[in-house]
């Protein structure tokens, strides 16, 4: 009997040894295509990713409220504490508030005053987060939106505040955001209120780091950064956060969107911002038409 | 006899899957969307290793494709490199599990801890050659670490709740 199955063993193991040869020269094939071809095979990781994710959806949505609801409990043990330095932050916020409400009347009539109008066509899809990245080397979020929704790959997702990313691989029914704390994340912003433009390059930390500045000494700790709209993939003008300097002296961006909670983005509608072609021709009356028009009067 | 060792291998080999499917969901959860200063242990490749050094019956080589697969396609990874270097592990661990039946638990150990090093840097190095953006060295290292520092509590629960356990020389010629 044992003889018996060491001969087969003889028999089956070289051909063992082909069929794993072949597996894995399989799977090096599929790395190879994704590195030659890489926007076909991250549309099929797309594709698989909206049809796995949101068949967990169910599980996933109370799993993740039972744990957020564990950790909120454990921030009651905290919450005398909590509870008056909020009264105190009150306190500050009444101020600011009657501020803002005097701005903003100030506001808008300088704006009627000037026949101001903003950009009607920025409006926005608001999306669920359902899933995370998965790892801890990427920074990335699902959305419950889609190409179904008219999502577009490039556009700016939001939360209330802040840019939060952009807008890289839409399946029919999810879209995967890439948030500015990834590291393959270069976004074009102006920096108020010396108006330099620079990079937000994400680093996977918590605070992505400012280059391609041309002089870093007009930059101050706490000048606004907004994106600038060059390049016509992003809008113009979203808050992205404040300048702050790291321990070894380089600049990085304190986001304003709360990263800590990302449950509801809202998707800016984009549809690319108008280009100028032509370098501008002589202004002349249009043709003979207008001339015999002039003469007749 | 054959027949309910049979299909207490396909069994087996269901709950190894589903085991990684569950990985895979708690890994997606969206709990953590601002950047960690640390990083977990990867349980998925632990538990892989394991199992396929204690039972590698449990845990055939297109089932270890195919789960890596998918977890290299949603967890964002280079699709298909995590796959091949955890089946060519696993292939490894299994001709290991022979001369590894009799041996003490810390030779074990140090055999799986070899392995993930080897993961690592086999990575690594095949990301240089292809010029892949590589994450930090220094999280990669602290993965590792963790992988390696897990391996014991991944062995004992799943003997204890899964009942994968080397087999002994005396199991295997009382089966004969």
């Amino acid at each position: 009997m044992a003889k018996d199955r060491t001969q087969s063993e003889d028999f089956s193991a070289p051909l063992r040894r082909l069929l794993l040869g072949v597996l894995i020269l399989l799977l090096l094939g599929v790395f190879l295509i994704w590195r030659i071809d890489s926007p076909r095979v991250e549309r099929f990781r797309a594709q698989i990713t909206d049809t796995v994710v949101p068949n967990f959806d169910w599980a996933m949505a109370p799993v993740t409220g039972a744990i957020n609801m564990l950790r909120n409990f454990q921030s009651y043990t905290r919450i005398v504490e909590q509870n008056r330095d909020l009264r105190r932050e009150l306190q500050d916020m009444k101020a600011w508030k009657e501020a803002a409400l005097q701005l903003e009347q100030e506001n808008a009539r300088l704006l009627d005053l000037n026949n101001v109008r903003l950009d009607p066509r920025l409006t926005y899809v608001t999306g669920v987060v359902l899933a995370d990245s998965g790892s801890p080397f990427r920074q990335s979020v699902l959305l419950n939106i889609g190409a179904r929704d008219g999502i577009i790959d490039g556009w700016a997702a939001m939360d209330g505040i802040g840019l939060v990313g952009r807008i890289s691989g839409v399946g029919q029914s999810s879209s995967r955001v890439m948030l500015l704390t990834d590291s393959s994340s270069r976004i074009p912003a102006r920096i108020q209120p010396s108006g330099q433009t620079a990079l937000i390059v994400g680093d996977n930390s918590v605070a992505p780091h400012v280059d391609f500045l041309e002089t870093p000494d007009l930059v101050r700790p706490g000048d606004r950064v907004v994106t600038s709209g060059d390049g016509g993939v992003f809008p113009g003008g979203l808050l992205i956060g404040q300048v702050a300097v790291d321990p070894s002296g380089r600049l990085r961006v304190r986001l304003a969107a709360d990263y800590e909670r990302l449950e509801f983005l809202r998707v800016l509608r984009h549809h690319g911002q108008e280009r100028l072609d032509s370098p501008g021709s002589v202004i002349a009356p249009d043709g003979p038409d207008a001339f015999s028009e002039t003469t007749d009067g | 006899m054959a027949d309910a060792a049979l299909s207490n291998k396909v069994v087996m080999r269901c709950v190894f899957a589903v085991l990684c499917l569950i990985l895979i969901f708690v890994h997606l959860l969206p709990l953590e969307t601002t950047p960690r200063r640390w990083a977990g242990p990867e349980f998925m490749v632990v538990l892989a290793l394991a199992w396929s050094v204690r039972q590698p019956d449990y845990t055939p080589p297109l089932l270890i494709a195919v789960l890596f697969l998918l977890a290299d396609f949603l967890l964002l990874r280079p699709p298909g490199l995590g796959a091949a270097i955890m089946v060519l592990a696993c292939e490894i661990q299994r001709s290991r599990s022979l001369r590894l039946r009799d041996a003490t638990f810390a030779t074990e150990w140090l055999t799986a801890a070899v392995i993930m090093v080897a993961i690592t840097l086999g990575y690594r190095l095949i990301g240089t050659i292809f010029l892949l953006p590589l994450p930090s060295l220094g999280l990669m290292l602290m993965q590792t670490i963790m992988n390696i520092a897990i391996y014991p509590g991944v062995v004992l629960l799943s003997h204890l709740l899964f009942g994968v356990r080397r087999s002994s020389v005396h199991d295997t010629l009382g089966a004969n």
